[in-house]
């Protein structure tokens, strides 16, 4: 698509790949076993083996597959090295379609490594709900994952869908989502909410009763869970850490810091930050999120968050008119999308 | 599943010309990145010589093509290009430039086509309106970009007082009048925007009637998207009649899929996805399956969406007026601050 000159080409300068190559194997076998194991590899002799590693010979392209292949060695992020271009990890390339399951059990595996690194922390941008926020209400996330399984996974296709009470009644999603929420409340985060947050949400709800009416009360509860989630939201914003809804924070809870920022818009973006590691995450066609590690592109986006609390008004138990205003606002939204609602239930 | 290793450059050069279909666009694409003559190009990209394994870098660089895919057959990787100077900052005429040159650059490939997703009003949408764009502008300026302000007169007038500015302004609405596209719009489209109007109106509540020409500018816009949703053709500002240059235009109200701002370029010689991060800030990939993913998704919105365009008249009004209402309701909100 772009023309000639907008890209940057590595110069070719015939080594950049094998030494890439032969830097990752050194790493992963050490540099005593190289030799043994290229030739292995290559069914070559020790000598051949050797003279391709010094440069001495060329290996050719098939080589190098083989080699890429047999010790999992990605080239890409070589490649990709101009100025400003990022290599993303996004598994949905790889997917015709999603399972609520593998979803829940993605979930839970990253947010569990999250918790092995050292004082991790996440920063998130919320301009929708995710299913940090709502993995406490069955009933909501339920009908989440029974949306995103029409709109973002495509799993029509694939094979019967599943009913919002299906998954409801799934034993191993209700695990996971148990498991999602408590493993995330151990995390320190800091949540930068926008004014919109629930406004597709509320969207789904209505566009979905209203296409299924006799389920009228399973939305109620939907609908009523969302109210939950906002006193749940507040209660943490007061307290400063994680709690489960309605009760204390436990010994191991988070650290919990929240901001409304009325000015800039932003798409959901999370930043994993630990003293020794940073990854940051963002949600392409919600909840499908693509990841990257690259240095320039987590420093970026730890400049961004930062400009973010500049320009952001804190929700805190020093300023709790303003939580409560803030969270009034949003209250007040989902009274009157209640109102209409249950108006056209009696319809 | 994994390609032979002995056929990776055949199937390397297959990849290239998928995509950049057209062999003369790609031995030039080829030619430069490999820094050889056209001739000796054609030799390599047409299979004539082998390549050797930095020239596969070279290319797969250049043609944003995943060489971790050939090796290991699926993978999840893709390269993005982030538009910015390596910081989350800008200004009003750096980003309009850039904005102009991504634009004549994409209006010269053949056929193209965008389809653009989004919740909020973007940079095309504001731009014809000279209020709101100074606004919009504004708001980067001081939150976005963090520059420094120009004495206590900094106002979001004084913006495009600025020659340059105004000028990029100019050119980026006449470029933009000529691309054929789709839209999907959902109903917090005006959100985001009505929000800063109300933060700074609050803030600074001495000058209301420039909030509210900021409002009928908001109504303005709605109603130049609703006449060119029902002509399916693109209007300039002034609501003369279209001439032959105008692009397509179709709408459609995405009503329950959240969407980030996702632009799909498509063209005879390529494509590529433009998405918004941390606005004004966007990313280019012309990474294949990236762009095929898009592609299909894009698909899967139009498929849960209404049709706004064309003979959708009364789905097209009762949309609209939901947006007015809500401008409506703010503009209330803003004249009860007089004293």
């Amino acid at each position: 698509m772009n023309p000639p000159q907008q890209n940057s080409p590595q110069p070719v300068n015939g080594q950049l790949l094998r030494n890439h190559i032969v830097q990752a194997l050194q790493a992963k076998v050490g540099a005593r076993n190289l030799t043994k194991f290229v030739a292995a590899t290559l069914c070559l002799s020790d000598s051949a083996a050797y003279k391709k590693i010094k440069g001495l010979h060329a290996f050719t392209m098939s080589e190098i597959v083989k080699l890429a292949r047999a010790y999992h060695i990605r080239v890409d992020n070589l490649i990709q090295k101009g100025a400003g271009r990022v290599v993303f990890d996004f598994t949905q390339l790889n997917r015709t379609h999603t399972e609520a399951i593998d979803f829940m059990r993605i979930m839970k595996r990253r947010l569990e490594l999250g918790l092995q690194l050292e004082q991790p922390v996440i920063h998130f941008a919320v301009t929708e709900l995710q299913i940090l926020h709502y993995a406490h209400f069955p009933e909501l996330t339920a009908f989440k994952l029974y949306v995103m399984g029409r709109n973002a996974w495509n799993n029509r296709n694939a094979k019967p869908e599943q009913r919002p009470k299906e998954l409801l009644e799934c034993a191993e999603i209700q695990q996971l989502r148990e498991q999602v929420a408590q493993v995330f409340n151990r995390f320190d985060s800091t949540e930068f909410w926008s004014r919109q947050v629930l406004e597709s949400t509320l969207a789904q709800i209505d566009y979905y009763a209203s296409m299924d009416r006799k389920e009228r009360d399973f939305y109620r509860v939907v609908r009523e869970q969302v109210g939950l989630l906002l006193q749940h939201q507040k209660e943490m914003a007061l307290c400063g850490r994680k709690t489960l809804p309605g009760q204390p924070p436990e010994a191991d809870a988070g650290k919990f810091l929240m901001f409304y920022n009325p000015t800039i818009y932003a798409v959901n973006t999370f930043l994993l930050e630990s003293p020794e590691f940073r990854r940051v995450f963002v949600v392409y066609d919600n909840p499908n999120t693509m990841s990257s590690d690259d240095p320039f592109f987590c420093n970026y986006t730890a400049a961004w968050f930062e400009n973010l609390i500049g320009h952001s008004v804190r929700l805190n138990h020093h300023n709790p008119n303003t939580v409560h205003d803030f969270f009034e606002i949003l209250l007040a939204d989902l009274a009157e999308f209640r109102r209409r609602q249950e108006l056209l239930f009696q319809l | 599943m994994y390609l032979d290793p002995e056929l990776v450059n055949a199937h390397l050069l297959s990849a290239i010309q998928i995509a950049v279909p057209d062999l003369i666009v790609m031995n030039q694409i080829a030619a430069a990145a490999l820094g050889v003559s056209e001739a000796a190009a054609l030799k390599k990209t047409s299979g004539q010589i082998p390549l050797e394994p930095d020239e596969f870098l070279a290319l797969t660089g250049a043609f944003n093509i995943s060489l971790d895919r050939f090796i290991h057959g699926s993978t999840t990787a893709f390269a993005a290009d982030l538009d910015s100077d390596a910081t989350p900052f800008g200004e009003p005429q750096l980003y309009l430039g850039r904005i102009l040159k991504k634009l004549e650059a994409s209006v010269q490939l053949p056929d193209l086509y965008a389809h653009h997703a989004s919740t909020a009003i973007q940079v095309f949408h504001y731009l014809p309106f000279q209020a709101l764009t100074s606004f919009k502008l504004f708001v980067l300026w001081q939150h976005s970009w963090n520059l420094p302000l120009r004495g206590p007169d900094l106002h979001p007038e004084t913006i495009l007082a600025d020659a340059r500015v105004e000028a990029l302004r100019q050119q980026i609405i006449q470029v933009n009048s000529r691309i054929n596209g789709v839209e999907f719009w959902s109903l917090s489209m005006l959100q985001d925007t009505m929000n800063q109007i109300e933060y700074f109106a609050f803030k600074q509540s001495g000058n209301l009637e420039y909030y509210l020409l900021l409002c009928d500018e908001l109504k303005q816009l709605l109603a130049l998207h609703q006449k060119m949703a029902a002509a399916g053709r693109r209007y300039d500002v002034s609501g003369k009649a279209p001439d032959d240059t105008a692009g397509s235009y179709r709408l459609y109200f995405n009503e329950i899929v959240h969407t980030g701002n996702i632009y799909l370029l498509e063209s005879k010689v390529g494509r590529m996805v433009i998405t918004i991060y941390n606005n004004p800030n966007f990313f280019t990939s012309s990474d294949l399956a990236f762009c095929d993913y898009t592609a299909d998704w894009f698909d899967r919105l139009s498929k849960n969406a209404q049709l706004l365009s064309g003979q959708a008249e009364k789905m097209r009004n009762i949309f609209f007026d939901k947006l007015r209402h809500q401008v409506d309701t703010l503009i209330e909100k803003i004249k009860r601050l007089r004293p």
